[in-house]
């Protein structure tokens, strides 16, 4: 199978059976936890929306020979620039923070606490810069 | 870069969509190559060149 857009589709549909397969596990522990049914159900919900989306694209190629491409050079490449402005958003970032851990101007709590922060602004980075180059182009 | 997809694929009498199906990129990838604003690898000019039965060199004009 050399069609890449085609494995997308193939490894969409693989993603979207684990969704559901996650789903129905989260709804098994569902009266423990605060959130109930929601992220067991949001899960099963997507599965069914990917893999009935794959199926059609699927089926579509074999009566057609044509496949929509989801990604291709120019979607990785400004996937590429998101990740490396992400990256540089979270090596700054956790250069600065060292630097006041080092100095004594934030303590070892707080560090660990501001860490978790660096990675989320650092994939939302990565997120809004893909957008905004897929946008400009 | 300019390029003459836009007046080959009026050749031919193909959407956006159509081309880029054919080539195999999304539409929007078409779009931009027709403003100039996306310079493509080689392996992308020269799909879309086959797609619109052309050659690189008469399709993407490189400018200094």
């Amino acid at each position: 199978m050399k069609n890449k857009q085609l494995q997308i589709l193939y490894f969409r549909s693989v993603v979207a059976i684990l969704f559901i397969i996650w789903g129905i596990g989260w709804l098994v522990p569902a009266s423990q936890n605060s959130l109930k049914e929601l992220p067991g159900g949001l899960f099963i919900i997507l599965g069914i929306g990917f893999l009935y989306y794959s199926v059609k694209g699927i089926r579509k190629y074999r009566r057609t020979g044509e496949v929509k491409a989801f990604i291709d050079e120019r979607a990785e490449l400004n996937g590429l620039k998101g990740s490396r402005n992400g990256y540089m958003v979270i090596v700054f970032s956790l250069s600065v923070l060292y630097v006041l851990l080092e100095l004594g101007l934030i303590s070892a709590n707080a560090f660990a606490a501001f860490t978790g922060t660096v990675v989320a602004a650092g994939i939302i980075t990565h997120i809004l810069s893909y957008y905004i180059y897929e946008r400009k182009g | 870069m300019k390029t003459r997809i836009k007046e080959f694929r009026a050749k031919y009498n193909l959407t956006q969509e159509q081309l880029a199906r054919k080539a195999g990129v999304r539409r929007e990838t078409i779009v931009f190559l027709e403003q100039g604003k996306y310079n493509p690898s080689l392996k992308l000019a020269y799909d879309i060149a086959k797609a619109l039965k052309t050659e690189i060199g008469v399709l993407f004009i490189f400018e200094q």
